[in-house]
């Protein structure tokens, strides 16, 4: 049902604004942060901490689950592994 | 007189002497040729146990051998999807996530906790070439069911509605390395799947959201993610870094989905194609911009598609239409669809969570005036969402964004959805809009809590059956009125909590 003159379609383009800027303008700091912490020298990347999961991209959810951390990619079990380990990331 | 024994044979008794009625008595005495013997043979057992034992030790590196070929060769996963869901307003409406019916309007604070996923996932890799994959998973059996008598005066109730059973969800081989061969390094890790597999968009695009353990993708509300056919798919990747530039699923397949029985003489087409501009060191990196496109017919057996229609209704071609614009990062990702389709959403479309029990066949209880109502109103779903020339549309977007320093994760899912553009004032156009936090527990654990609603757009309205008619709309008999009565659905709102572990 209709919400005055702004309307259930527009209150859904104002919301889907709202959180394109929310994402768009938070991911930006957080885009040159990474940008700036991960170094193209891969023996330099060697010595940066284990990923951990919460921070890497999906890449699949199905068997093997596959995350991406600073531009790899990981099993999941790898991860867990790096994690109990507390190895750097190879 | 060497020492030995004798017997009374008729009293049985033994003496050391012999004399009248005494027989010798014969005893085995240990003798050094006995020892000899003796000794001998004890040898030989130690030998042949010796070799017996050599003999096992050598079966045992066989018999890891085919542990250790096993264990390289054969995968075994496993997904759990499930939630708490609470509805604070019930309506009609699609299925907010597979196997979740609520009822409709009129049970505000429905609950229940539901598996909505149960696969088993497994995966035989005998070489390099070839994997097999193998995926049961669970369905809500709903429909009807007969009691069962049992001698002449027992009968027991049935068992079957409302079970979760097991099907085939996904079965197929695939051949991994049909191009490597070919030296193009371009496509070396593109491959050919055959059987019950995953159509090209869905699981493609639940990946790139992340979320699918808490709603549906918008055109998986449509149709379903499997279907049985062959595809060929894969990245295409340039350069000495292999970055991805175009990663295409491309096949053909039954018109029936995976839970349905093919029954056409045609068969669908469906294509996506994603074009990374800037190169993806993985699956989703960066900015892609994804076109899918589906032809196909509806399931009915070709001597049912060839009858005179003044509109073919379901025996249509359908088309779907999706257009992704997306942009990934490693803690955030957003993405933007338009969708486009015709004869793509039917009323079991439109009513898969729930419906009214006339659009179903059934008898609703009702008074019998408003029970004509809803005959009307189901007569007016089939005639707007099923006469062969509807025509959908849809926007929605998309997002996720990691909160750093945190395990938290914030994600979004907004959808505008016209089921027929041709309708002036459509009461089916919904809006649908799902906002949550997820907490990244480890490896394999998920949890979200999320708010998810189907928004009518339309104000309540009663709709004119001479403009019905014009959709080839058929009065229910006794239906006199010149309008259909409160033809928009209430909304529906319902909070979850939502599950996901997967290895």
């Amino acid at each position: 049902m209709k919400l005055g003159a702004v309307g259930r379609f527009g209150l859904g383009v104002i919301t889907g604004a709202a959180l394109a800027t929310v994402v768009g303008c938070a991911a930006t700091p957080q885009m040159r942060q990474g940008a700036a912490a991960v170094p193209a020298d891969a023996n330099i990347a060697a010595k940066s901490p284990a990923p951990k999961v919460q921070d890497c991209g999906i890449v699949t959810l199905s068997t093997p689950v596959l995350y991406a951390c600073n531009g790899k990619v990981y099993t999941e079990y790898a991860l867990q592994h790096l994690r109990e380990q507390n190895t750097p990331a190879p | 007189m060497s020492p030995g024994f004798w017997t009374d044979p008729v009293s049985g008794q033994v003496f050391t002497k012999p004399g009248p009625g005494r027989v010798p008595l014969p005893l085995p005495l240990v003798t050094p040729a006995s020892q000899q013997a003796l000794a001998s043979q004890l040898q030989r057992q130690q030998q042949q146990t010796t070799q017996l034992q050599q003999q096992v030790q050598e079966m045992k590196p066989a018999w890891q051998d085919i542990t250790n070929n096993l264990k390289n060769k054969v995968s075994v996963g496993a997904q759990l999807w499930g939630d708490y869901s609470f509805y604070t307003h019930t309506s009609y409406g699609p299925q907010l996530l597979t196997q979740l019916n609520p009822p409709g309007p009129g049970n505000n604070s429905f609950n229940s906790f539901d598996i909505t996923r149960a696969y088993i996932n497994l995966f035989w890799y005998p070489t390099d070439d070839w994997t097999l994959r193998i995926t049961p998973n669970i369905y809500r059996t709903l429909g009807a069911t007969t009691n069962q008598s049992f001698g002449r005066t027992t009968g027991f109730g049935s068992d079957l509605t409302g079970d979760l059973g097991y099907r085939l969800k996904y079965g197929y081989v695939q051949w991994n390395t049909p191009f490597k061969n070919l030296g193009i390094e371009a496509i070396k890790d593109d491959k050919f799947v055959l059987g019950q597999q995953p159509q090209p968009l869905t699981a493609w695009e639940e990946d790139l959201y992340g979320y699918r353990f808490v709603n549906l993708t918008t055109w998986n509300m449509s149709m379903a993610s499997t279907f049985p056919g062959v595809t060929v798919q894969g990245p295409i990747t340039f350069g000495s870094k292999h970055l991805q530039y175009i990663d295409y699923n491309i096949g053909a397949f039954d018109n029936a989905s995976f839970h349905a029985l093919e029954a056409t003489n045609t068969k669908e087409v469906m294509a996506r194609v994603s074009v990374y501009p800037l190169g993806a060191r993985w699956r989703f990196d960066g900015l892609g911009i994804t076109s899918f496109y589906d032809f196909g017919y509806g399931n009915v057996t070709p001597d049912v598609a060839q009858l005179p229609a003044v509109l073919k209704g379901p025996n249509s071609e359908i088309e779907r239409l999706a257009e992704i614009v997306h942009y990934t990062a490693e803690t955030w990702g957003i993405g933007f669809e338009y969708d486009w389709g015709r004869n793509a959403w039917s009323p079991g479309n439109m009513f898969s969570g729930a419906g009214p029990a006339e659009a179903f066949g059934l008898i609703p209880t009702l008074s019998p005036a408003l029970t004509l109502n809803q005959s009307a109103y189901a007569a007016l779903a089939n005639a707007l969402l099923n006469n062969g020339r509807s025509y959908q549309q849809g926007f929605n977007f998309f997002g996720h964004y990691h909160i750093p320093d945190t395990r938290f994760t914030a994600f979004g899912w907004l959808e505008q959805w016209q089921p027929n553009t041709q309708v002036q004032s459509n009461p089916f156009d919904f809006e649908r809009i799902i906002l949550g936090v997820a907490y990244q527990y480890n490896e394999y654990l998920r949890f979200a809590f999320d708010y998810q609603t189907i928004l009518y757009y339309q104000n309540q309205y009663n709709f004119p059956v001479s403009y019905a008619k014009t959709f080839n709309f058929v009065a229910p008999k006794g239906f006199k009125k010149s309008t259909i009565p409160d033809v928009v659905s209430p909304d529906l709102h319902v909070f979850m909590l939502n599950v996901e572990y997967a290895f």
